[in-house]
């Protein structure tokens, strides 16, 4: 009984000795606790889940007998459920408990309506769980992440709609005048979403598009998810927690706010055409894709600087504080993945990456690098205000941190420079298939250890999170408030 | 914990160093200052300044020179493609003979008519050395292809009743003019060849109408 006593204390804390305002954001805190434990929770259970499937498919890739006799796990089924896990049931859980703890918080307001919130993330849920099922059954459609079976779709849109109209009334409900650059980014994000998945149905599912018009669809939505949807997200939680955790305003925020944010949106949803250059499309279409990935220079080099220039400015905290390390590896892992993105896009590059494993090498990277390692961090820095608990033990997110690090690089290395050779060799007029398949396999092999450390790293993240849910409360945690009272943000005018 | 680290930094929480509404305040704050010489205004600026210039020279080059029908990128290619649809084309060279062979045994002449033209007794008249193929005045077995023909009919002495479909709206002029010139050169028969531009005249002079009767063909054989 005493577990269950510990749950319901961690749930409902009484604190006492606390200053007015400190009084009113734990309030804010607690009106959103479940929605964000659950959120938590789910994000946490699906990157384990997506990272054992990734780990089978990885194996099978080099040890083509492994459960070479489940017809449940072939190849075919066990690389979509992966991606599928790792964006709709991990990525989208970690991003909406960012979303709406951000907005509940610079909204200055408790938030209401949190058992609707909590309804529509279980609808959601249960949809990615079907869907995964449905893919294992051997139901799935043949495009790229929207591989769930048809029926899957309304769902996930419906519990999106009330995950969005939740997120849209607390925008509403704030008390501040003004909003902030996290807050733009966020709503974004959402109706960038229900634009990108809705077009995606209608042209893929509904109406299917005709010939090479599905391709160009595809690639446009599966670009658009990261680009409008996680990066976003990830955008809006850095914007929030860099100033949050390092006392000090975003260096050059001034063009965030306008030029960064917009370009990105702008160029980020044409990106996505640049992947069919050589492909039976008019070649203006693959052309103007280009120029928009180029056009991701420039919110690139704006956000990266300020991101980068924050954190080394107040490098000592980077050292204290474990949301800081991991904002630090998220943007570095962003420097990178925008500078493959960049310059990968170009005619010249493609000629050689196309068809290689080189585009699953820079997902990795965005989304365990870039998304996974600051939502990560996010999460982090919102548990222990939401049960007033410390976190169970450093050595664990120390170690959560590096496996995912090293992981991370791991796999990417593998992939990028995986791909790189791949694509020389299949450009050959001579291909050897055999040979190929050879010269891979090291790249493989990198690709299943990268995902053991990944794997490492879900699981001390779930260990922290159940620990931190389940334990026993110390005296002072059940009747302090142990995070202290944020001081005011100094900025001086320059 | 003990009493006397209460105060201290507690390792497993990150601390807040800004509050939210000073943060709200301090964005505000920064949006209303007029932009000045910052190392971010300068890369930005850079980086604007690169994107347009690789912008203009890529949409330069890469457009398909601005036509949306072209699909290669590369000069060269697109060159070799003008020149391919700008190639010299004169008027179409058919081989009636060929393609009325070809379709005799697709559609469904060879059904009835048989392989060898010999029609079946009573039913299908034959084709081999019939008067009514081999006439001199070709358009007498164009009409009969294009419109059908339909109640008893005398053919080499023999009396026949069958029932032809009319051809006309399924089947263009050249494939026509194939079907008439290869029954009327095969299986021993050596009448002229009818082209396509025959075949246009007699559909335009019979126009839409229903199935010929064998009655209204006799003038033919006077």
């Amino acid at each position: 009984m005493s577990l269950i006593g510990n749950i319901c204390s961690s749930l409902c804390p009484e604190l006492n000795g606390e200053t007015k305002n400190r009084e009113s954001v734990r309030a804010i805190d607690a009106s959103i606790r479940f929605p964000l434990l659950s959120l938590i929770k789910s994000a946490i259970v699906w990157l384990i889940i997506a990272t054992i499937f990734g780990l089978i498919a990885s194996i099978k890739l080099h040890s083509p007998s492994f459960f070479g006799d489940s017809s449940i796990l072939t190849y075919g089924k066990v690389e979509p459920v992966f991606w599928n896990a790792l964006i709709y049931g991990w990525l989208f859980n970690a991003g909406i408990t960012c979303a709406v703890f951000l907005l509940a918080r610079l909204g200055g307001t408790t938030a209401g309506l949190g058992i609707f919130l909590t309804i529509a993330i279980t609808l959601w849920n249960v949809a990615v769980g079907f869907g995964i099922i449905g893919i294992l059954a051997g139901e799935q459609l043949p495009y790229q992440w929207l591989e769930f079976p048809a029926f899957v779709g309304p769902v996930l849109f419906t519990a999106f709609v009330g995950i969005g109209l939740w997120c849209m009334l607390t925008f509403r409900a704030r008390i501040h005048r003004t909003s902030f650059a996290s807050q733009w980014w966020i709503i974004a994000a959402l109706f960038s979403f229900a634009w990108i998945y809705t077009t995606a149905q209608m042209m893929l599912v509904c109406f299917p598009a005709q010939g090479a018009i599905q391709t160009l669809v595809n690639s446009w939505y599966v670009e658009n998810v990261f680009g409008l949807f996680i990066a976003p997200f990830t955008f809006a939680t850095i914007l929030y927690l860099l100033p949050k955790t390092l006392g000090a305003p975003v260096v050059g925020h001034k063009y965030n706010t306008f030029l960064a944010f917009w370009s990105w949106l702008l160029f980020a949803s044409f990106s996505g055409v640049a992947s069919m250059a050589h492909g039976p499309i008019p070649v203006w279409v693959s052309s103007v894709g280009v120029i928009a990935s180029f056009g991701l220079l420039l919110p690139a080099t704006t956000l990266s600087i300020q991101f980068l220039s924050s954190l080394f400015q107040r490098f000592s905290v980077i050292w204290d504080s474990a949301t800081a390390r991991f904002l630090l590896a998220g943007c570095i892992a962003f420097v990178v993945l925008m500078y493959l993105k960049v310059f990968g896009a170009l005619r010249s590059s493609q000629g050689v990456t196309q068809f290689s494993v080189y585009d699953s090498g820079l997902w990795y990277l965005a989304f365990f690098g870039f998304a996974g390692m600051v939502f990560t961090g996010a999460s982090l820095f919102i548990l222990p205000r939401l049960l007033n608990k410390e976190l169970p033990s450093s050595t664990l997110v120390d170690l959560q941190f590096w496996a995912q690090s090293m992981g991370v690089i791991i796999v990417s290395i593998g992939l990028i420079s995986g791909g790189e050779q791949q694509g020389a060799l299949l450009n050959q007029s001579t291909a050897d298939t055999l040979v190929i398949v050879k010269t891979m396999r090291s790249s493989f092999f990198m690709i299943t250890t990268g995902l053991t450390f990944i794997l490492v790293g879900a699981v001390a993240n779930a260990i922290t999170y159940f620990w931190l849910l389940i334990s026993d409360r110390s005296e002072s945690e059940q009747s302090v408030s142990l995070i202290k009272e944020a001081p005011e943000l100094e900025y001086n005018a320059s | 914990m003990s009493d006397e680290s209460q105060n201290q930094k507690l390792p497993g929480i990150d601390e807040g160093l800004a509050s939210d509404e000073s943060i709200l305040k301090a964005h505000a704050r920064i949006c209303r200052e007029p932009i000045h010489a910052s190392p971010v205004f300068f890369f930005t600026c850079m980086a604007l300044i690169t994107i347009l210039v690789f912008g203009w020279f890529y949409h330069r080059r890469y457009m398909g020179e601005n036509d949306p029908q072209i699909y290669m990128h590369e000069r060269t290619d697109i060159a070799l493609y003008r020149d391919w649809v700008d190639r010299p084309r004169g008027p179409i060279e058919y081989d009636y003979f060929a393609i009325g062979q070809e379709l005799y045994t697709k559609m469904a002449c060879v059904g009835c008519h048989m392989a060898e033209g010999e029609g079946k007794a009573g039913e299908f008249p034959p084709l081999a050395s019939s008067q009514w193929v081999t006439n001199e005045d070709h358009t007498l077995p164009t009409k009969i292809l294009l419109a059908g023909l339909v109640g008893p009919v005398t053919v080499k002495g023999a009396e026949y009743n069958g029932n032809m479909a009319p051809y006309g709206p399924a089947l263009k002029d050249h494939e026509i003019a194939g079907l008439v010139t290869y029954i009327r050169q095969s299986w021993g028969n050596e009448a002229s060849e009818v082209t396509l531009e025959q075949v246009a005249e007699v559909r335009a002079e019979i126009g839409t109408r229903a199935q010929w009767t064998a009655d209204e063909l006799t003038s033919y054989f006077e």
